[in-house]
């Protein structure tokens, strides 16, 4: 009988503990989904309003479902004189930029945890302090003037070598590595630099994959380098020719606005075919997209314990 | 595994290499131009080689070079091609690098102070001598002396661009329409039987009429006659600091300024004056909003929405013909009489700014101290003041575009039905002919001006055969109604347009300290200024206006104002100049 009352409580208790479980389930699944929700809607409501008519979108009402469906605004923005050079330039200064700035930071990272390093503790610190330093646009425009990098694409890739927030990234990482491993190398008869390429460079995957992301996105949305340094069409990268072509929309309401003497007319013009929310929406999801794709991509090298059992004892 | 690392290195190697070519030696691309321009080139520049001008051009709207049809009359004529920067897409930090550096640009337009600073910097070249052998630009006399004596200088350094030979007292206008007016439906105006409108109690009565005669449009949208935006506020709320040119007033620079003046400098007020001309807009609004005429989405939509709104029918009164007329007044709904046309109001007599023979617009064209070709760098400058060149940016190529007929100019049914898929024949360059059209924005004359040619404005909306080919119902019913041809005819004749005339005064800069104290003090305005428009009675509206004339004291409100009645006095005396002359 006794026997017989426990089975049942215990039934009950797992049938209670099942709905518990489901309902936890179903709460966490609403949760999760409503903060993907969040996350995903923003590209969700970029995407609609450019493929929507755009007295439509302009008026700001395109919610949950596109309306006029057209992709005039996509063929607008292929049409654009200069755009796939332009591409061209804005892979090269990714791929490029973004190797130099991750062999940088991870050569320069790992050499400032060299103790015989000469100078280490000043040139560490020369390093950082451009961090917390700025001189000013003019100052480095003018520098760079000097340096012969205006109208010069390797204006987007040597300057991103020295990196300093990255380095501390690195310089971190290679701290918390086992010394032993490097001892254990050097012994063997490696070179510091045969250290740093078969040791430190495998180990530290994680975070260079961190940095090259960091890099890849920055260097593929970087446009004021080009405003500023650039002033010849070749050397013009996409995000440059969308911003130009963003601001072309809006500058013309805002030489209205300051009296500069444009007629109506030519803001009709402008307006007529396309609006300045339809070209942003457009343009920002050209420019997301491609990006998105980089952090898949590099997601397989964020992988931890690489480090487990190296060093024994 | 190797062979693959092979291959991607190859590969990132042949990448680089590729893209080498836009490194600092390589100019193969201007090469071969030479090279097929050789001909025309030498044909008609003797043995001038090929080159590129850089324009820092203020008004420009577009970056990159001028290409397309307008850019093959600038090579065929000059040999040579423009590369445009503007600030207007590189920002504020365009202009102070490249100053900095001290290459501007070999053609330069900046604002008359950005220009003088670049001049003490020496960055300017000096073209006295230039000027003095100009075909043109000795037309525009009077602005370059003008200019000079404003920098105190008897050296010609810059040419001020827009420049007028029309006369100081003839008002600026959107060609029949005024730039400024009280813009209303003309269709739904007769609808309510066009009652004659003598003051503003009559005008919101004549809105308020119209709205509930047309409540919405064909897609169940609400219509508003007020639909304002927050985004182009300065220092004050927008709409009521130009709405006060309705009633005679200017800020003589819109940002610059605290002091209000009417045209003849008879009265000058400052922006928070009781009762007020900038006062009486807010109470006009905060009337307006009572009466249900203002938009709810005022506070939160931006320009472009509302030219969607504008667009879409949604919206009944305008100030400004180009946000209105333009937008809305297409040929079909002309056609049957609908469309927006200025109607008078017995108690507005409206500002117009003068014919400014000192140059409109506040710029100033100059050649940079470091341009390597200034011999043909003036050249272009001075063909910027012909009548050829004001012929092609108006209304493009002759024979293209328009033509000439008995004296008059006249559009080609080319020129009619020009449009953004419309090409440009083989002959002319090619290409699209609206990204083939001028992209400076900028030129030693104004639109305005008379073409020698014709005896008309080059701008086309100043053409008679335009105008009169224009006319459809939506005129007719106009005129009708009114009287008169065009609403410009019917304010000049009834003396409701005061005409402030063009000087050549430029207001300074704030100094930092004033400039600060402006833009707090602007906060304070504006921010109270749209709570009064939005008021929920009358207590609050002057509650709101009490506090912010408190506030404004202590943001250094008087401090500012003393600097900007220096400037209203000074702009005074130099309009009392022209009338004198």
């Amino acid at each position: 009988m006794k026997q017989g009352r426990r089975e049942k409580s215990a039934a009950e208790y797992r049938k209670k503990n099942v709905w518990q479980e489901k309902l936890f389930q179903f709460v966490l699944y609403a949760v999760f989904g409503l903060f993907t929700l969040i996350c995903i809607y923003p590209f969700y409501y970029l995407f609609i309003n450019s493929i929507s008519a755009n007295n439509l979108s302009a008026r700001g009402k395109i919610f949950l479902l596109p309306q006029g469906i057209h992709f005039e605004n996509y063929v607008q923005i292929i049409q654009l004189p200069g755009l796939l050079h332009a591409a061209w330039i804005s892979l090269f200064r990714t791929v490029l930029g973004t190797l130099g700035t991750v062999l940088g930071s991870a050569f320069l990272g790992f050499m400032f945890t060299q103790e015989n390093m000469w100078c280490r503790k000043f040139w560490y610190r020369f390093t950082i302090a451009t961090m917390y330093f700025s001189a000013g646009i003019i100052p480095w425009y003018l520098t760079m003037n000097n340096l012969g990098f205006t109208n010069n694409i390797w204006a987007y890739v040597i300057p991103a070598v020295v990196q300093p927030f990255n380095i501390i990234l690195v310089k971190t990482y290679v701290e918390s590595t086992p010394k032993e491993l490097q001892e254990a190398a050097s012994m063997d008869g490696a070179g510091i630099l045969q250290i740093f390429r078969r040791i430190i460079l495998p180990l530290s995957k994680p975070i260079l994959a961190t940095v090259s992301i960091f890099a890849a996105v920055g260097q593929w949305n970087s446009f004021q380098d080009t405003l500023i340094l650039m002033t010849k069409e070749k050397c013009y990268t996409l995000q440059f020719i969308l911003y130009t072509y963003i601001n072309q929309a809006s500058s013309l309401a805002q030489a209205i606005k300051s009296g500069q003497g444009i007629s109506g007319a030519q803001i009709a013009d402008l307006t007529r075919t396309q609006t300045t929310t339809s070209v942003q929406m457009t343009v920002a999801i050209i420019v997301v997209f491609p990006i998105l794709l980089v952090y898949p991509f590099f997601q397989r090298f964020f992988v931890k314990g690489v480090m487990i059992g190296s060093v024994k004892g | 595994m190797k062979a693959r690392k092979i291959t991607a290195l190859l590969t990132a190697f042949a990448m680089t290499l590729s893209l080498t070519a836009c490194g600092q030696k390589a100019d193969t691309s201007a090469v071969s131009q030479t090279d097929n321009t050789a001909e025309t080139g030498e044909a008609q520049k003797g043995t001038d080689e090929f080159i590129t001008l850089d324009f820092f051009c203020k008004p420009a709207n577009y970056q990159g070079i001028q290409g397309g049809w307008f850019g093959k009359v600038i090579q065929d004529k000059f040999n040579l091609e423009v590369n445009v920067l503007t600030p207007a897409i590189g920002g504020d930090e365009l202009y102070q690098t490249r100053s900095a550096s001290g290459d501007l640009g070999d053609i330069i337009s900046v604002s008359k102070s950005q220009l003088q600073d670049c001049i003490n910097a020496g960055i300017i070249l000096d073209i006295t001598d230039y000027y003095e052998n100009s075909t043109y630009l000795k037309a525009y006399d009077v602005a370059v002396e003008g200019y000079k004596d404003w920098l105190g200088t008897d050296r010609v350094y810059g040419i001020p661009s827009r420049s007028s030979t029309r006369s100081a007292l003839d008002p600026q206008t959107a060609g029949s329409q005024p730039s400024v007016g009280n813009f209303m439906r003309v269709d739904l105006y007769k609808v309510i039987g066009a009652p004659a409108l003598s003051d503003t109690e009559d005008l919101l009565a004549a809105l308020k009429a119209m709205q509930e005669n047309n409540p919405v449009t064909e897609d169940g949208a609400k219509t508003y006659p007020f639909s304002m935006f927050k985004d182009w506020d300065g220092v004050y709320m927008k709409f009521p600091i130009t709405m006060i040119a309705l009633y005679g007033y200017s800020a003589g620079s819109e940002g610059a300024s605290f002091m209000l003046l009417n045209a003849d400098g008879s009265d000058t007020q400052d922006v928070a004056q009781d009762d007020g001309v900038y006062y009486q807009m807010l109470k006009l609004l905060y009337n307006a909003n009572q009466m249900g005429l203002v938009d709810p989405d005022s506070s939160s939509q931006t320009w472009d929405m509302v030219v969607e709104k504008t667009k879409n029918g949604q919206v009944l009164w305008s100030m400004w013909p180009w946000a209105s007329v333009d937008h809305f007044n297409t040929d079909q709904r002309a056609d049957k009489g609908i469309g927006f046309q200025a109607i008078p109001v017995g108690d507005q007599i409206i500002h117009a700014d003068g014919y400014n023979q000192y140059g409109n617009y506040g710029n100033v064209l100059a050649i940079g101290a470091n341009c390597k070709n200034p011999d043909r760098a003036f050249e272009f400058l001075d063909w910027m003041a012909s009548p050829e060149y004001m012929e092609l940016t108006n209304a493009g190529p002759l024979g293209l575009t328009w033509e000439i007929i008995d004296g008059k100019a006249v559009k080609t049914e080319y020129g009619k039905n020009v449009d953004d898929t419309t090409t440009v024949p083989e002959e002319y360059g090619g290409g699209s002919y609206k990204s083939g059209s001028y992209v400076f924005n900028e030129g030693v004359v104004l639109a305005e001006d008379i073409d020698p040619n014709t005896g008309e404005s080059y701008s086309p909306t100043g053409w008679s055969s335009i105008i009169e080919g224009d006319r459809k119902k939506l005129q007719e019913d106009w005129t009708e109604i009114f009287g008169e041809q065009t609403p410009v005819d019917y304010l000049l004749k009834h003396d409701l347009m005061e005409v402030a005339p063009g000087t050549d005064y430029s207001f300074p800069a704030d100094s930092s300290e004033i400039a600060t104290k402006r833009s707090q003090c602007g906060e304070v305005i504006t921010t109270a200024s749209w709570n009064m428009v939005f008021a929920g009675n009358d207590d609050e509206f002057h509650a709101i206006w009490e506090q912010m004339k408190k506030e404004l004291t202590g943001f250094g409100y008087e401090d500012v104002l003393e600097t900007d009645r220096q400037k209203i006095n000074d702009l005074i005396s130099a309009r009392q100049k022209v009338l004198g002359k």
